[in-house]
């Protein structure tokens, strides 16, 4: 069954970014998702069930916190491992991004290779 | 019961009466019992006496009545013709012929005799050998009595045998007999005869003056009645007719005594035996009969004496009570005298003790009076005395009060002020303090009209801050200077007093100014400035008192004044540092949340710049380069010439990410947004992880890395994220500014620090820079000819966070020889 990875970030430039920094993995059967917010993001993750979610917390109708709240907590949905994005770099959000849920937190710009790194690791690959 | 004790305790004369009544009963009881036992003690010897002489009469009768029947019995046995029948046919000569024409003779002849004499019941002759040849009774005719008593006996002589009970009729009977001769004077046998003992009843059973219950009566030894008794005519079944009298009769003893009869009647008795009849007399009579006499005496007596102790209790309840009135009175006067009524007298009614009692008590009397009325003269002289003294006290007095009203009016104000001085330090809110002046204010000068007008200093307008009473709808008026009372006090700074306001020419017109009469107004200050004026106002109800402000009141409310005004100057101060700091903090939070929004700004774009350099760059080489062919030394130039360019786009991006999180880092300390992870931890281990995370750097370069931690560090207080920060931070530099040699870093503990150093061999630092090192944006060297690395920021921050664990940071550097950095932590808690 090939593995499916959701792009969620507002902004066009970083959705092209990581798909292209993840093109390699295409190869090896990847389906790449994206949505533009929130709302979509959610829906998008109760259909398709990825594996991986690279998911921006600022984004419009509702933001990366609550998405990934609402996924591990309310709907506690299982296999769905959630990076959560961020210009922020505060330990407040780090922490925040703890509560929510996320198993992995990045901060903009971030290291293209801890991308590819992490994205090796939970697809197994 | 108890009720009647009760009284009996309270009266000494019931007490009296009772005993005598009870003694005097008891006295009869005794009397009457000793008579009745003495008068039964006699009766009983009476009654004996009674009792033997009718028993002997009786005795004698009996023996009179059986010695007649011996005679009858003798006289026919002596008859010739009965003797000369007997012979003929008791003889042995005589034929039968003979004998029987004896025996109808003999025969008709006996019967004639036992019909006339009804005392005889029947005749009958025995011969020698004691066989019944004749009777009366055919019956016994032929029976033998030759054992018989009778006939024994009455072969000799006339013989009157005892009461027996006989066995043919099975009741008693007394036989008779008498030797039977014949004509010739020879014994031919025994003519008997049986009595009939019912003729005795009649004897015995005659009272002859013994009573309605006395009684006579023979008893055998058998214990049967022999006469008929009087009251029971059988007697008991079985003949058992037992009493004492009885036992001791028939044991052949003879006597009286008291005993309970056959009957069990108690009786007094008289006891008999009769030796030649064979048969107990018993006379007797009952005791209650015999005794009634001395129970009536007894009764007598007692009834009597009864009566008489009542006659007499009567008689002595009357002395008692003649008695105890007396002492009643005294006692009642006694109770009068004692309630304060002197005068009372005991009454002498008797000339007695209790009489002598009533004179002492009455003479006790009139000398309590006298004393009394001495006392009460001494008492009256007393007050009056007081009363002069008093009157001379309360004309003192009526001065001090004078006095004191005065001080007292100063007290008032006094204790207000202090009051108010308490109060006011506290009050910070202006707007409450004011309304607070104006009311302590009014309460001060007891009017109920107050203002106060307060405004900035230097104001052109001044404004109504608070009123009360009429001059509560003047509130956020406006007035100028020289307006009104208020107006020229805040423009000249002195008090003033306006006397009927309601009249003033320089009045405020659309002030309703008829209600008030005279008003005041005294200046509040800041400094040196006049910024309000304190007002009071009398209602004009108070017109007819004409309360007004004198020098005294004015005097008072300007010192009230002056409290106000520093109060007022202080809530005012507090107020605007209070909008200061609310603003400044606002401006700080502004501030923040600027940059945090503008880092956000700055960090999107360069994801993309980093982000698709990077992937520029990774295409370039793993796909484009590979596809050239690099023969074209030119087109392996251009090649290089990408590649490099793409790694100064991507290392210039990298920078700016820095500068960019070094600025929000230093912008978080200042403002203490920071979110501080501190926990207790060895400084050891942060040196390591950091000497880990610069490893890199170390490679790079021709450099060595050289740790020297002391054992037994003491642990520190810290964030360890931030302080390897500041660790890599520093080791980073020390990398940067040396070319060989080796870089030390060094833990160690020293007077209660932690300190750490970092000893590079580098380019060091000019002297006259060393006091920059740590400023922001500082970066050595020339800044047109140096390029600047890092971002500037790096050793600011380091301070920062230094200096938040409440540490020191500094360095030691000489130009071309190298920088030792050093910076100390305290141990365990930071200080604050």
């Amino acid at each position: 069954m090939p593995s499916k990875v959701l792009i969620a970030d507002d902004e066009a430039f970083n959705r092209l970014l990581i798909e292209q920094t993840l093109e390699n993995f295409e190869d090896q059967g990847i389906e790449f998702l994206t949505a533009e917010n929130g709302v979509k993001a959610l829906k998008i993750i109760q259909d398709e069930r990825p594996n991986l979610v690279f998911l921006d917390v600022m984004m419009p109708k509702m933001n990366g916190f609550d998405v990934c709240t609402t996924i591990k907590h309310e709907l506690k949905m299982e296999g769905v491992y959630i990076v959560l994005l961020t210009a922020k770099g505060q330990e407040l959000d780090r922490l925040q991004g703890e509560q929510a849920g996320a198993n992995h937190y990045m901060t903009k710009p971030f290291n293209p290779d801890e991308l590819i790194a992490i994205t090796a690791k939970v697809l197994g690959l | 019961m108890s009720a009647l004790l009760r009284f009996l305790k309270n009266s000494l004369m019931a007490r009296l009466v009772m005993t005598f009544v009870l003694l005097l009963l008891l006295t009869i009881a005794l009397v009457s019992y000793l008579a009745y036992v003495q008068a039964r003690r006699s009766l009983t010897q009476s009654a004996f006496e009674r009792l033997r002489a009718v028993s002997v009469l009786k005795e004698d009768g009996l023996n009179r009545w059986v010695n007649q029947q011996r005679l009858n019995l003798d006289f026919t046995a002596w008859q010739l013709e009965v003797r000369t029948q007997a012979g003929l046919l008791l003889g042995e000569t005589s034929n039968d012929s003979e004998s029987q024409s004896a025996y109808s003779a003999l025969g008709e002849y006996l019967n004639y005799v036992v019909t006339s004499i009804s005392d005889l019941d029947e005749l009958f002759i025995l011969d020698l050998d004691g066989n019944v040849l004749l009777s009366t009774q055919p019956s016994r005719e032929g029976q033998s009595h030759a054992e018989d008593l009778f006939f024994n006996q009455g072969l000799s002589s006339t013989y009157v045998q005892p009461v027996y009970t006989s066995p043919e009729t099975n009741r008693p009977t007394i036989t008779v007999a008498t030797p039977l001769f014949n004509q010739d004077r020879r014994r031919v046998g025994v003519l008997a005869g049986n009595l009939n003992l019912a003729r005795i009843d009649h004897i015995i059973l005659e009272r002859t003056g013994l009573g309605e219950s006395g009684e006579t009566y023979l008893v055998n030894r058998d214990y049967e009645f022999v006469s008929a008794a009087r009251f029971n005519l059988q007697g008991p079944a079985g003949g058992n007719v037992r009493s004492l009298g009885i036992d001791l009769a028939l044991s052949s003893q003879d006597g009286a005594g008291l005993y309970a009869n056959y009957q069990g009647i108690p009786v007094i008795g008289d006891y008999h035996w009769l030796e030649e009849r064979g048969v107990a007399l018993i006379t007797e009579l009952s005791q209650e009969e015999a005794f009634a006499p001395a129970r009536q005496l007894a009764i007598n007596i007692f009834g009597v004496g009864f009566i008489s102790s009542i006659l007499l209790g009567g008689v002595a309840s009357m002395l008692a009570s003649r008695i105890a009135q007396p002492i009643l009175a005294i006692t009642h006067t006694a109770r009068k005298i004692a309630a304060g009524d002197l005068s009372q007298t005991a009454p002498l009614m008797t000339d007695d003790e209790v009489g002598l009692l009533a004179q002492a008590f009455n003479e006790m009397t009139s000398q309590l009076r006298i004393l009394y009325e001495q006392l009460e003269k001494k008492v009256a002289e007393r007050t009056n005395d007081l009363v002069q003294a008093n009157a001379r006290l309360e004309e003192e007095i009526a001065l001090r009060v004078l006095a004191q009203q005065s001080v007292q009016g100063q007290n008032v104000y006094l204790e207000a002020l202090h009051e108010t001085t308490l109060n006011l330090i506290g009050r910070l809110d202006l707007k409450e303090l004011l309304e607070d002046l104006v009311r302590r204010a009014g309460r001060l000068m007891n009017t109920q009209h107050g203002f106060i007008i307060y405004g900035e200093p230097g104001a052109e307008v001044n404004k109504w801050q608070v009123g009360i009473g009429v001059y509560n709808r003047l509130v956020g008026r406006q007035i100028k200077p020289g307006e009104g009372l208020a107006g020229k006090v805040w423009q000249t700074g002195k008090p003033m007093v306006v006397n009927d306001y309601d009249q003033w020419a320089e009045r405020i017109i659309d002030f309703e100014y008829n209600l008030v009469s005279s008003s005041v107004g005294v200046p509040l200050t800041s400094g040196t400035q006049v910024v309000g004026v304190l007002g009071l106002a009398y209602d004009c109800q108070d017109c007819e008192t004409y309360s007004t402000f004198g020098e005294n009141e004015i005097d008072q409310l300007t010192r009230f004044a002056h409290l106000a005004s520093i109060a007022l100057d202080n809530a005012r101060l507090y107020t605007s540092t209070k909008e200061a700091r609310a603003v400044a903090e606002a401006a700080n939070e502004a501030k923040s949340a600027f940059l945090a929004n503008v880092s956000h700004e700055l960090r999107t774009p360069l994801t993309s710049i980093l982000g698709f350099a990077r992937i520029t760059q990774m295409r370039l080489q793993e796909r484009i380069l590979p596809a050239l062919s690099m023969d074209d030394p030119r087109l392996e130039r251009v090649v290089g010439q990408v590649n490099d360019n793409l790694n100064i786009i991507l290392a210039e991006s990298n920078r700016l990410t820095n500068l960019i999180n070094d600025l929000l880092d230093l912008e978080k300390i200042s403002a203490g947004k920071l979110d501080w992870q501190m926990e207790s931890l060895q400084m050891g281990e942060v040196l390591r992880l950091a000497a880990a995370a610069t490893s890199s750097l170390f490679e790079s370069k021709d450099l060595n890395y050289v740790e020297e931690i002391s054992e037994a560090l003491p642990e520190i207080t810290g964030d360890r994220d931030r302080l390897e920060q500041v660790m890599i931070n520093l080791i980073s530099n020390a990398v940067k500014f040396s070319g060989q040699g080796a870089i030390q870093c060094k833990a160690y503990a020293q007077n209660g620090e932690v300190v750490v150093s970092i000893k590079d061999q580098g380019i060091g630092i000019a002297v006259v820079d060393q006091s920059q090192v740590f400023d922001k944006f500082k970066q050595v060297g020339d800044t047109l000819t140096d390029k600047p690395q890092g971002t500037g920021l790096g050793l600011s921050i380091c301070k920062e966070i230094i200096e938040y664990h409440g540490g020191r940071i500094w360095l030691e550097s000489e130009l071309g020889q190298g920088s030792t950095f050093y910076f100390s932590l305290p141990v365990g808690e930071p200080p604050g």
